[in-house]
Protein backbone atom coordinates (compact mmCIF):
# COMPACT_ATOMS: atom_id res chain seq x y z
CA UNK A 1 0.00 0.00 0.00
CA UNK A 2 1.24 3.63 -1.19
CA UNK A 3 1.39 6.39 1.07
CA UNK A 4 0.08 8.85 -1.02
CA UNK A 5 0.43 12.04 1.72
CA UNK A 6 0.63 12.95 5.06
CA UNK A 7 -0.99 15.67 7.05
CA UNK A 8 -0.06 17.18 10.19
CA UNK A 9 -2.64 18.01 12.74
CA UNK A 10 -1.45 20.45 15.27
CA UNK A 11 0.85 20.92 17.79
CA UNK A 12 -2.93 22.60 18.73
CA UNK A 13 -5.85 20.57 17.59
CA UNK A 14 -8.37 22.21 15.36
CA UNK A 15 -11.24 20.83 18.21
CA UNK A 16 -9.68 20.85 21.23
CA UNK A 17 -7.43 23.71 22.07
CA UNK A 18 -4.95 21.96 23.12
CA UNK A 19 -1.43 21.21 22.04
CA UNK A 20 -0.36 17.67 20.57
CA UNK A 21 0.42 16.40 17.45
CA UNK A 22 -0.87 14.16 15.23
CA UNK A 23 0.83 13.34 12.06
CA UNK A 24 -1.37 11.51 9.88
CA UNK A 25 -0.70 9.07 6.47
CA UNK A 26 -3.36 8.92 3.90
CA UNK A 27 -4.04 7.16 0.81
CA UNK A 28 -6.72 9.64 -0.16
CA UNK A 29 -9.73 9.94 2.10
CA UNK A 30 -7.90 6.81 4.23
CA UNK A 31 -6.07 7.16 7.37
CA UNK A 32 -3.48 4.87 6.76
CA UNK A 33 -1.42 5.60 10.36
CA UNK A 34 -1.12 7.86 12.83
CA UNK A 35 2.30 9.20 14.48
CA UNK A 36 0.94 11.13 17.85
CA UNK A 37 3.96 13.25 19.31
CA UNK A 38 3.82 14.89 23.09
CA UNK A 39 6.00 17.14 24.44
CA UNK A 40 4.31 20.45 24.06
CA UNK A 41 3.00 21.35 27.15
CA UNK A 42 5.68 19.88 30.14
CA UNK A 43 5.77 21.85 33.57
CA UNK A 44 8.02 19.71 35.20
CA UNK A 45 5.27 18.62 37.87
CA UNK A 46 7.17 15.70 39.06
CA UNK A 47 10.89 17.41 39.59
CA UNK A 48 8.97 20.38 41.14
CA UNK A 49 7.21 17.64 43.47
CA UNK A 50 10.21 16.85 44.82
CA UNK A 51 11.58 19.50 45.69
CA UNK A 52 8.49 21.01 47.99
CA UNK A 53 6.82 20.35 51.42
CA UNK A 54 3.71 17.49 51.39
CA UNK A 55 1.46 20.52 52.31
CA UNK A 56 2.50 22.54 49.08
CA UNK A 57 1.80 19.60 46.49
CA UNK A 58 -1.72 19.02 47.14
CA UNK A 59 -1.75 22.37 45.72
CA UNK A 60 0.73 21.81 42.62
CA UNK A 61 -0.78 18.65 41.64
CA UNK A 62 -4.24 20.37 41.32
CA UNK A 63 -2.94 22.25 38.71
CA UNK A 64 -2.08 19.44 36.52
CA UNK A 65 -5.57 19.89 35.07
CA UNK A 66 -8.03 21.93 35.09
CA UNK A 67 -11.12 19.53 34.29
CA UNK A 68 -10.51 17.31 36.89
CA UNK A 69 -8.82 19.21 39.11
CA UNK A 70 -9.90 17.30 42.25
CA UNK A 71 -8.52 14.46 40.88
CA UNK A 72 -4.73 14.85 41.40
CA UNK A 73 -4.98 15.98 44.82
CA UNK A 74 -6.84 12.93 46.27
CA UNK A 75 -5.10 10.72 44.79
CA UNK A 76 -1.92 12.14 46.38
CA UNK A 77 -3.08 12.47 49.78
CA UNK A 78 -4.45 9.03 49.57
CA UNK A 79 -0.94 8.14 48.38
CA UNK A 80 0.66 9.85 51.80
CA UNK A 81 -2.17 8.99 54.31
CA UNK A 82 -1.64 4.85 52.97
CA UNK A 83 2.47 5.82 52.85
CA UNK A 84 1.76 7.47 56.91
CA UNK A 85 -1.24 4.89 57.97
CA UNK A 86 -3.67 7.42 58.46
CA UNK A 87 -7.38 6.94 58.51
CA UNK A 88 -9.48 9.98 56.91
CA UNK A 89 -12.28 11.09 59.22
CA UNK A 90 -15.93 9.55 57.58
CA UNK A 91 -17.10 12.60 56.83
CA UNK A 92 -14.18 13.47 54.81
CA UNK A 93 -14.36 10.39 52.56
CA UNK A 94 -18.05 11.45 51.88
CA UNK A 95 -17.29 14.80 50.99
CA UNK A 96 -14.22 13.87 48.87
CA UNK A 97 -17.17 11.49 47.09
CA UNK A 98 -19.39 13.80 46.62
CA UNK A 99 -17.09 16.64 45.06
CA UNK A 100 -15.47 13.65 43.20
CA UNK A 101 -19.09 12.69 41.47
CA UNK A 102 -19.40 16.85 40.96
CA UNK A 103 -16.59 17.05 39.10
CA UNK A 104 -17.51 14.11 37.28
CA UNK A 105 -20.63 15.38 36.08
CA UNK A 106 -19.65 18.77 34.83
CA UNK A 107 -16.74 17.04 33.22
CA UNK A 108 -19.03 14.69 31.31
CA UNK A 109 -21.08 17.28 29.86
CA UNK A 110 -18.02 19.49 28.69
CA UNK A 111 -16.64 16.32 27.03
CA UNK A 112 -20.11 15.95 25.57
CA UNK A 113 -20.71 19.45 24.38
CA UNK A 114 -17.28 19.52 23.03
CA UNK A 115 -18.05 16.32 21.08
CA UNK A 116 -21.46 17.72 19.68
CA UNK A 117 -19.93 20.73 18.62
CA UNK A 118 -17.21 18.56 16.24
CA UNK A 119 -19.88 17.11 14.35
CA UNK A 120 -21.13 20.44 14.25
CA UNK A 121 -23.72 19.92 16.09
CA UNK A 122 -23.77 23.43 17.86
CA UNK A 123 -27.20 23.05 19.43
CA UNK A 124 -26.42 20.47 21.04
CA UNK A 125 -23.27 21.66 22.34
CA UNK A 126 -24.52 24.49 24.18
CA UNK A 127 -27.34 22.62 26.30
CA UNK A 128 -24.75 20.61 27.19
CA UNK A 129 -22.82 23.14 28.74
CA UNK A 130 -25.89 25.22 29.74
CA UNK A 131 -26.19 22.20 32.59
CA UNK A 132 -22.53 21.93 33.08
CA UNK A 133 -22.83 25.50 34.09
CA UNK A 134 -24.98 25.12 37.34
CA UNK A 135 -22.73 22.49 38.74
CA UNK A 136 -19.75 24.49 38.40
CA UNK A 137 -21.95 27.16 40.66
CA UNK A 138 -22.73 24.38 42.91
CA UNK A 139 -18.46 24.11 43.46
CA UNK A 140 -18.42 28.33 43.98
CA UNK A 141 -20.59 28.02 46.51
CA UNK A 142 -18.89 24.81 48.19
CA UNK A 143 -15.18 25.63 47.89
CA UNK A 144 -15.04 29.45 46.61
CA UNK A 145 -13.73 28.15 42.80
CA UNK A 146 -15.15 27.00 39.90
CA UNK A 147 -12.24 25.00 38.97
CA UNK A 148 -9.40 24.14 41.16
CA UNK A 149 -11.04 23.59 44.04
CA UNK A 150 -8.35 23.15 46.50
CA UNK A 151 -10.79 20.91 49.03
CA UNK A 152 -8.27 18.11 49.53
CA UNK A 153 -5.43 18.45 52.00
CA UNK A 154 -3.25 15.34 53.64
CA UNK A 155 -6.22 13.66 56.78
CA UNK A 156 -8.88 15.11 55.00
CA UNK A 157 -10.71 17.79 53.37
CA UNK A 158 -10.29 21.64 53.79
CA UNK A 159 -13.65 22.99 53.89
CA UNK A 160 -17.05 21.24 55.04
CA UNK A 161 -20.46 21.13 53.26
CA UNK A 162 -23.57 22.84 55.52
CA UNK A 163 -25.97 19.84 56.30
CA UNK A 164 -29.04 22.39 55.24
CA UNK A 165 -27.94 25.29 52.82
CA UNK A 166 -25.65 23.46 50.58
CA UNK A 167 -27.14 19.98 50.83
CA UNK A 168 -30.54 21.88 49.65
CA UNK A 169 -28.75 23.67 46.94
CA UNK A 170 -27.10 20.38 45.86
CA UNK A 171 -30.23 18.35 45.62
CA UNK A 172 -32.09 20.79 43.96
CA UNK A 173 -29.58 21.58 41.26
CA UNK A 174 -29.70 17.57 40.65
CA UNK A 175 -32.93 17.70 40.68
CA UNK A 176 -33.08 20.43 38.28
CA UNK A 177 -30.62 19.05 35.82
CA UNK A 178 -31.43 15.07 35.77
CA UNK A 179 -34.49 15.20 33.44
CA UNK A 180 -32.31 17.67 30.71
CA UNK A 181 -29.63 15.25 30.65
CA UNK A 182 -32.54 12.03 29.90
CA UNK A 183 -33.36 14.37 27.15
CA UNK A 184 -30.25 14.98 26.16
CA UNK A 185 -29.05 11.43 26.02
CA UNK A 186 -31.92 10.62 23.53
CA UNK A 187 -30.83 13.77 21.16
CA UNK A 188 -27.50 11.85 21.14
CA UNK A 189 -29.10 7.96 20.32
CA UNK A 190 -32.57 8.91 18.90
CA UNK A 191 -31.23 11.08 16.61
CA UNK A 192 -30.53 9.29 13.06
CA UNK A 193 -27.74 11.98 12.09
CA UNK A 194 -26.22 12.39 15.09
CA UNK A 195 -26.33 8.49 15.01
CA UNK A 196 -24.98 8.24 12.00
CA UNK A 197 -21.59 10.40 12.69
CA UNK A 198 -20.75 8.31 15.52
CA UNK A 199 -22.02 4.38 15.18
CA UNK A 200 -19.16 2.53 14.37
CA UNK A 201 -16.84 4.42 13.80
CA UNK A 202 -13.25 4.50 16.18
CA UNK A 203 -13.86 1.26 17.29
CA UNK A 204 -11.69 -0.29 19.58
CA UNK A 205 -12.10 -4.09 20.15
CA UNK A 206 -11.77 -5.87 23.94
CA UNK A 207 -8.37 -7.43 23.33
CA UNK A 208 -7.02 -3.69 21.80
CA UNK A 209 -8.12 -2.15 24.72
CA UNK A 210 -7.05 -5.09 27.52
CA UNK A 211 -3.43 -4.61 25.59
CA UNK A 212 -2.85 -1.29 25.50
CA UNK A 213 -4.32 -1.05 29.61
CA UNK A 214 -6.76 1.59 28.30
CA UNK A 215 -8.45 3.12 31.26
CA UNK A 216 -12.37 4.60 32.14
CA UNK A 217 -14.88 5.02 30.02
CA UNK A 218 -12.76 4.24 26.60
CA UNK A 219 -12.20 1.00 28.48
CA UNK A 220 -15.59 0.45 29.97
CA UNK A 221 -17.05 1.26 26.54
CA UNK A 222 -15.05 -1.42 25.11
CA UNK A 223 -16.49 -4.42 27.53
CA UNK A 224 -14.09 -3.63 30.20
CA UNK A 225 -15.80 -3.78 33.32
CA UNK A 226 -13.12 -1.80 35.37
CA UNK A 227 -13.58 1.14 37.90
CA UNK A 228 -11.56 2.21 40.76
CA UNK A 229 -14.41 3.20 42.78
CA UNK A 230 -15.55 -0.39 42.18
CA UNK A 231 -13.00 -2.37 42.02
CA UNK A 232 -10.70 -0.83 45.01
CA UNK A 233 -13.24 1.79 46.34
CA UNK A 234 -11.83 4.37 48.18
CA UNK A 235 -13.35 7.65 49.76
CA UNK A 236 -16.96 6.68 50.76
CA UNK A 237 -17.65 4.23 47.59
CA UNK A 238 -17.72 1.23 49.23
CA UNK A 239 -20.97 2.49 51.83
CA UNK A 240 -22.55 4.45 48.67
CA UNK A 241 -21.89 1.79 46.03
CA UNK A 242 -21.26 2.49 42.08
CA UNK A 243 -22.97 1.11 39.62
CA UNK A 244 -20.57 0.50 36.40
CA UNK A 245 -21.02 1.81 33.30
CA UNK A 246 -20.55 -0.95 30.66
CA UNK A 247 -21.38 -1.57 26.69
CA UNK A 248 -19.28 -3.80 24.48
CA UNK A 249 -19.71 -1.95 21.05
CA UNK A 250 -16.13 0.42 21.42
CA UNK A 251 -17.20 2.75 18.66
CA UNK A 252 -17.50 6.52 19.53
CA UNK A 253 -21.13 5.97 20.57
CA UNK A 254 -20.66 3.72 23.50
CA UNK A 255 -18.33 6.04 24.54
CA UNK A 256 -20.44 9.07 24.44
CA UNK A 257 -23.30 6.60 25.97
CA UNK A 258 -20.74 5.26 28.70
CA UNK A 259 -20.27 9.17 29.79
CA UNK A 260 -23.59 10.19 29.66
CA UNK A 261 -25.24 7.19 31.82
CA UNK A 262 -22.38 7.55 34.13
CA UNK A 263 -23.54 11.41 34.82
CA UNK A 264 -26.88 9.99 35.35
CA UNK A 265 -25.41 8.14 38.04
CA UNK A 266 -23.32 10.28 39.74
CA UNK A 267 -26.31 12.24 40.52
CA UNK A 268 -27.80 9.14 42.09
CA UNK A 269 -24.21 8.63 44.11
CA UNK A 270 -24.23 12.21 45.29
CA UNK A 271 -28.05 12.12 46.60
CA UNK A 272 -26.83 8.27 48.30
CA UNK A 273 -23.50 10.12 49.99
CA UNK A 274 -25.50 13.52 51.32
CA UNK A 275 -28.46 11.26 53.02
CA UNK A 276 -25.62 9.01 54.56
CA UNK A 277 -23.45 11.58 55.39
CA UNK A 278 -21.79 11.07 59.45
CA UNK A 279 -20.81 14.08 61.88
CA UNK A 280 -18.05 14.35 63.05
CA UNK A 281 -14.22 16.07 62.04
CA UNK A 282 -13.47 16.48 58.62
CA UNK A 283 -9.73 16.75 59.09
CA UNK A 284 -6.99 14.77 60.63
CA UNK A 285 -3.98 16.11 62.11
CA UNK A 286 -1.10 14.01 61.08
CA UNK A 287 1.50 13.89 63.56
CA UNK A 288 4.21 12.55 62.11
CA UNK A 289 6.34 11.72 58.70
CA UNK A 290 7.01 7.76 58.20
CA UNK A 291 9.30 6.60 55.36
CA UNK A 292 7.36 4.07 53.50
CA UNK A 293 5.85 3.81 50.20
CA UNK A 294 2.30 4.76 49.32
CA UNK A 295 -0.03 3.70 46.08
CA UNK A 296 -3.18 6.12 45.57
CA UNK A 297 -5.58 6.17 43.16
CA UNK A 298 -8.64 7.45 42.05
CA UNK A 299 -11.29 6.85 39.23
CA UNK A 300 -11.08 9.94 37.43
CA UNK A 301 -13.64 10.90 34.74
CA UNK A 302 -11.44 9.77 32.02
CA UNK A 303 -10.30 6.64 34.12
CA UNK A 304 -7.76 5.57 36.68
CA UNK A 305 -5.40 8.23 38.08
CA UNK A 306 -2.63 6.67 39.91
CA UNK A 307 0.10 8.40 42.12
CA UNK A 308 2.96 6.62 43.63
CA UNK A 309 4.93 8.33 46.90
CA UNK A 310 7.75 7.23 48.34
CA UNK A 311 8.45 8.92 51.55
CA UNK A 312 11.82 9.05 53.26
CA UNK A 313 10.49 10.43 56.41
CA UNK A 314 11.59 13.91 55.97
CA UNK A 315 9.09 16.66 54.99
CA UNK A 316 9.85 16.51 51.00
CA UNK A 317 9.18 13.71 49.39
CA UNK A 318 11.77 11.38 48.01
CA UNK A 319 9.84 10.43 44.59
CA UNK A 320 6.04 11.59 43.18
CA UNK A 321 4.96 9.45 40.16
CA UNK A 322 2.16 11.03 38.92
CA UNK A 323 0.16 8.54 35.99
CA UNK A 324 -2.91 10.57 34.99
CA UNK A 325 -5.85 8.69 32.43
CA UNK A 326 -5.75 10.14 29.56
CA UNK A 327 -1.60 9.14 29.08
CA UNK A 328 -2.71 5.20 28.83
CA UNK A 329 -5.84 6.17 26.61
CA UNK A 330 -4.48 8.47 23.89
CA UNK A 331 -2.07 5.77 22.37
CA UNK A 332 -5.53 3.80 21.85
CA UNK A 333 -6.37 6.31 18.90
CA UNK A 334 -3.80 4.56 16.57
CA UNK A 335 -5.77 1.09 16.24
CA UNK A 336 -9.03 3.23 16.54
CA UNK A 337 -8.04 5.62 13.78
CA UNK A 338 -6.28 3.07 11.16
CA UNK A 339 -8.87 2.79 8.11
CA UNK A 340 -11.05 5.47 9.19
CA UNK A 341 -11.88 8.36 6.79
CA UNK A 342 -10.14 11.61 7.19
CA UNK A 343 -13.64 13.36 8.45
CA UNK A 344 -13.30 11.30 11.10
CA UNK A 345 -10.25 11.51 12.95
CA UNK A 346 -10.68 14.68 14.70
CA UNK A 347 -13.83 13.32 16.39
CA UNK A 348 -11.57 9.95 16.82
CA UNK A 349 -8.97 12.03 18.72
CA UNK A 350 -11.26 13.91 20.85
CA UNK A 351 -13.31 11.18 22.07
CA UNK A 352 -11.04 9.19 23.87
CA UNK A 353 -11.21 12.25 25.77
CA UNK A 354 -7.26 13.05 25.76
CA UNK A 355 -6.24 15.80 28.53
CA UNK A 356 -2.50 16.87 27.09
CA UNK A 357 -2.64 18.45 30.03
CA UNK A 358 -2.69 15.85 32.40
CA UNK A 359 -0.26 13.51 29.95
CA UNK A 360 2.39 15.98 29.69
CA UNK A 361 3.46 16.93 32.93
CA UNK A 362 7.14 15.87 33.52
CA UNK A 363 10.66 17.29 33.16
CA UNK A 364 12.55 20.26 31.66
CA UNK A 365 13.35 22.81 33.99
CA UNK A 366 17.41 23.70 35.25
CA UNK A 367 20.18 22.58 33.50
CA UNK A 368 21.37 26.00 32.74
CA UNK A 369 24.64 25.43 31.13
CA UNK A 370 23.39 23.46 28.25
CA UNK A 371 20.84 26.47 27.65
CA UNK A 372 22.79 27.75 24.71
CA UNK A 373 22.09 24.98 22.95
CA UNK A 374 18.31 25.08 23.39
CA UNK A 375 18.18 28.30 20.59
CA UNK A 376 14.94 30.03 19.89
CA UNK A 377 12.81 30.31 22.99
CA UNK A 378 15.67 31.16 25.11
CA UNK A 379 17.29 33.63 22.61
CA UNK A 380 14.02 35.44 22.10
CA UNK A 381 13.04 35.52 26.01
CA UNK A 382 16.77 37.25 25.99
CA UNK A 383 16.03 39.67 23.63
CA UNK A 384 12.65 40.43 25.28
CA UNK A 385 14.38 41.23 28.68
CA UNK A 386 17.19 43.31 27.00
CA UNK A 387 14.54 45.23 24.95
CA UNK A 388 12.67 46.15 28.26
CA UNK A 389 15.65 46.71 30.51
CA UNK A 390 14.62 50.15 31.02
CA UNK A 391 11.29 49.88 31.94
CA UNK B 1 -5.37 -19.01 50.12
CA UNK B 2 -5.27 -15.23 49.56
CA UNK B 3 -4.99 -13.77 46.26
CA UNK B 4 -1.85 -12.17 47.16
CA UNK B 5 -0.13 -15.59 48.58
CA UNK B 6 -0.86 -17.42 44.89
CA UNK B 7 0.70 -14.41 43.08
CA UNK B 8 3.50 -14.69 45.01
CA UNK B 9 3.98 -18.35 45.13
CA UNK B 10 3.68 -18.46 41.36
CA UNK B 11 6.18 -16.02 40.63
CA UNK B 12 8.17 -17.93 42.90
CA UNK B 13 8.03 -21.20 41.10
CA UNK B 14 8.31 -19.41 37.52
CA UNK B 15 11.32 -16.97 38.72
CA UNK B 16 13.05 -19.23 40.49
CA UNK B 17 16.22 -17.93 41.80
CA UNK B 18 15.85 -14.56 40.31
CA UNK B 19 12.45 -14.14 42.58
CA UNK B 20 14.09 -12.32 45.77
CA UNK B 21 10.76 -11.34 48.49
CA UNK B 22 7.70 -9.80 48.71
CA UNK B 23 6.06 -7.87 50.95
CA UNK B 24 2.28 -6.32 51.80
CA UNK B 25 1.26 -2.79 53.49
CA UNK B 26 -2.32 -4.47 53.54
CA UNK B 27 -4.48 -6.86 51.11
CA UNK B 28 -4.34 -4.48 48.57
CA UNK B 29 -0.65 -3.41 47.90
CA UNK B 30 1.94 -5.98 47.48
CA UNK B 31 5.86 -5.47 47.14
CA UNK B 32 7.37 -8.23 44.91
CA UNK B 33 11.14 -7.45 44.60
CA UNK B 34 12.39 -9.38 42.22
CA UNK B 35 16.33 -9.56 40.11
CA UNK B 36 15.97 -7.47 36.93
CA UNK B 37 16.80 -10.73 34.51
CA UNK B 38 13.02 -12.11 35.43
CA UNK B 39 11.13 -9.15 34.14
CA UNK B 40 9.87 -10.58 31.20
CA UNK B 41 9.00 -13.91 32.78
CA UNK B 42 7.20 -11.79 35.22
CA UNK B 43 4.97 -9.79 33.24
CA UNK B 44 3.70 -12.90 31.11
CA UNK B 45 2.96 -14.56 34.14
CA UNK B 46 0.67 -10.95 35.80
CA UNK B 47 -0.66 -10.52 32.20
CA UNK B 48 -1.57 -13.54 31.01
CA UNK B 49 -2.50 -16.03 34.04
CA UNK B 50 -3.83 -12.98 36.13
CA UNK B 51 -5.40 -10.97 34.19
CA UNK B 52 -2.62 -7.54 35.30
CA UNK B 53 -2.71 -3.88 33.86
CA UNK B 54 0.31 -2.12 33.76
CA UNK B 55 -0.91 1.12 35.50
CA UNK B 56 2.57 2.57 34.88
CA UNK B 57 6.25 2.36 36.07
CA UNK B 58 7.99 4.37 39.01
CA UNK B 59 12.25 4.79 38.97
CA UNK B 60 13.10 6.23 41.88
CA UNK B 61 16.85 7.47 41.92
CA UNK B 62 18.68 5.80 44.69
CA UNK B 63 22.16 8.29 44.27
CA UNK B 64 23.99 4.45 42.98
CA UNK B 65 21.51 2.83 41.61
CA UNK B 66 17.76 2.85 40.02
CA UNK B 67 14.73 1.35 41.68
CA UNK B 68 11.82 0.59 39.25
CA UNK B 69 8.82 0.09 40.17
CA UNK B 70 6.05 -2.11 38.24
CA UNK B 71 2.83 -1.30 39.23
CA UNK B 72 0.38 -3.82 37.94
CA UNK B 73 -3.40 -4.07 38.61
CA UNK B 74 -6.04 -6.27 38.91
CA UNK B 75 -8.75 -5.28 38.78
CA UNK B 76 -10.88 -8.09 40.09
CA UNK B 77 -9.37 -8.61 43.25
CA UNK B 78 -8.69 -4.33 43.60
CA UNK B 79 -4.95 -5.34 43.98
CA UNK B 80 -2.19 -3.31 42.99
CA UNK B 81 1.13 -5.81 42.78
CA UNK B 82 4.60 -3.41 42.24
CA UNK B 83 6.77 -5.57 40.76
CA UNK B 84 10.24 -3.78 42.14
CA UNK B 85 13.61 -4.42 40.76
CA UNK B 86 17.20 -2.02 40.62
CA UNK B 87 19.50 -1.06 38.02
CA UNK B 88 23.01 0.34 38.83
CA UNK B 89 23.31 3.69 37.70
CA UNK B 90 26.63 2.84 35.38
CA UNK B 91 24.95 1.79 32.05
CA UNK B 92 21.69 1.24 33.23
CA UNK B 93 19.39 -0.90 31.12
CA UNK B 94 16.25 -3.09 31.45
CA UNK B 95 14.80 -5.66 28.83
CA UNK B 96 11.97 -4.16 27.39
CA UNK B 97 8.36 -5.53 27.81
CA UNK B 98 6.75 -3.55 25.00
CA UNK B 99 6.58 -6.82 22.68
CA UNK B 100 4.45 -8.88 25.24
CA UNK B 101 2.45 -5.66 26.57
CA UNK B 102 2.30 -3.12 23.80
CA UNK B 103 0.91 -0.92 27.18
CA UNK B 104 4.31 -0.13 28.09
CA UNK B 105 5.50 1.40 24.86
CA UNK B 106 4.93 5.37 26.10
CA UNK B 107 5.52 4.18 29.88
CA UNK B 108 8.75 2.81 28.51
CA UNK B 109 10.36 5.75 26.48
CA UNK B 110 9.47 7.97 29.20
CA UNK B 111 11.70 6.64 31.97
CA UNK B 112 13.87 6.17 29.18
CA UNK B 113 14.27 9.75 28.48
CA UNK B 114 13.85 11.20 31.97
CA UNK B 115 16.15 8.65 34.10
CA UNK B 116 18.39 7.73 31.03
CA UNK B 117 17.54 3.52 32.02
CA UNK B 118 17.74 2.26 28.28
CA UNK B 119 15.17 -0.78 27.71
CA UNK B 120 16.82 -3.05 25.29
CA UNK B 121 14.72 -4.37 22.73
CA UNK B 122 12.31 -1.20 22.49
CA UNK B 123 10.45 -1.44 19.22
CA UNK B 124 10.30 2.78 18.87
CA UNK B 125 12.82 4.08 21.65
CA UNK B 126 12.96 7.69 20.05
CA UNK B 127 11.82 10.54 21.65
CA UNK B 128 8.72 10.72 23.60
CA UNK B 129 8.39 13.97 25.54
CA UNK B 130 11.18 16.47 25.70
CA UNK B 131 12.16 18.95 22.57
CA UNK B 132 14.37 17.64 19.82
CA UNK B 133 16.91 19.78 20.87
CA UNK B 134 17.03 18.51 24.25
CA UNK B 135 20.68 17.48 24.85
CA UNK B 136 21.12 12.97 24.69
CA UNK B 137 23.09 12.94 27.55
CA UNK B 138 20.62 14.60 30.19
CA UNK B 139 17.85 13.25 32.18
CA UNK B 140 15.74 15.77 33.68
CA UNK B 141 14.80 13.82 36.69
CA UNK B 142 18.07 12.41 37.23
CA UNK B 143 19.83 13.39 40.19
CA UNK B 144 23.21 14.97 39.39
CA UNK B 145 26.45 13.64 41.29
Amino acid sequence: MSIEATLPIGPYHPALKEPEFFKLFLDGEKVVDVAIRLGYTHRGIEYLAQRKTYNEIPFLVERICGICSNVHPMCFCQAVEEAWGLQVPDRARYIRTIVGELERIHSHLLWAGVAAHIIGYDTLFMHFWRHREPVCEIFEVLTGNRQNYAMNCIGGVRRDIDPTKHKALILETLSQIRPSLVRLEKAVTEDPVVRARIENIGVLSKDQARKLCVVGPVARASGLAIDVRKDEPYAAYKEVGVDVKVLTEGDVLSRTLVRLLEALESIEIIRRALDAIPQGPIRLEPKQIVPGDGIGKVEAPRGEDIHYVRSNGTDIPERVKIRAPSYMNVPSIAPQIKGASLADASLIIAAVDPCFCCTERIAIVDVKTKRESSVDFESLARSWRRKNKHR
Amino acid sequence: MSHIALLVEKLRSVLGDRFQRYSTINERRAYVYIRKEGIRDCVRVLFDQFGARLSTISAVDRNFKFDVLYHFTIDQEGLVASVCLSTPKQAASLDSVTDILPAANWIEREVQELFGIKFVGHPSPGKLLTSDDWPEDEYPLRRIG
